[in-house]
């Protein structure tokens, strides 16, 4: 079951973005069959590292 | 329509200084109607930026608002496997009939619930800002 967080916290107000478009934000290029719909992305995380702490 | 956890592209979206961007990809962590400073939303989504080489991707995860993620298209062979990276702490606001965009994909369960943790978290330590120039 995917955790969802409840409405209210996205309706609280915050402080807004400041200097968003001086930040480094790169475009992401998909291939024409994503962009076209033909095909669908899907993200997953890293793969987690081998042995423990 | 879009739901929780996909991948959009917004073809235009304006900043919070209000600089027009054109064709980004986000991430949809909210899909209820609601209100915020008196005006309709019915999107929440964090921007999805690609990491361009080693030295990018460790300059951006310093940063713990920034969520790694990888490319793992399976429809075909990830030839151009770019990872990309989440900024959890920016919720932009968009309200679909104001904007033009379109589905490509979708993020996993698992990456869903790492981005509302960390974003929890952010909240928690008051790092969570906020884009509405888009409704």
């Amino acid at each position: 079951m995917t955790k969802r967080l409840p409405k209210s916290f996205f309706e609280k107000e915050r402080a807004s973005i400041k200097n968003e478009s001086k930040q480094e934000i790169t475009c992401i290029s998909y291939p024409k069959d994503v962009e076209s719909g033909k095909k669908r992305i899907i993200f997953t995380l890293p793969p987690k590292p081998k042995g423990g702490a | 329509m879009c739901k929780y956890g996909d991948i959009i592209i917004v073809e235009k979206y304006r900043t919070e200084d209000n600089v027009e961007m054109t064709r980004h990809s986000f991430i949809v962590v909210d899909d209820r109607e609601g209100i915020i400073k008196g005006f309709s939303y019915d999107i929440v989504a964090n921007v999805m930026s690609s990491i361009k080489d080693g030295e990018h991707r460790k300059k951006v995860l310093k940063r713990i608002e920034n969520l790694e993620i990888t490319q793992d298209d399976r429809d075909c062979s990830p030839e151009n496997g770019k990872n990309a990276f989440v900024k959890v702490n920016q919720l932009h606001y968009f309200n679909s009939s104001k904007i033009s965009y379109r589905v490509i994909g979708n993020v996993t369960e698992e990456v869903m619930d790492k981005i509302m943790d960390l974003m929890e978290y952010l909240d928690d330590i008051g790092r969570l800002v906020i884009n509405t120039n888009n409704l």
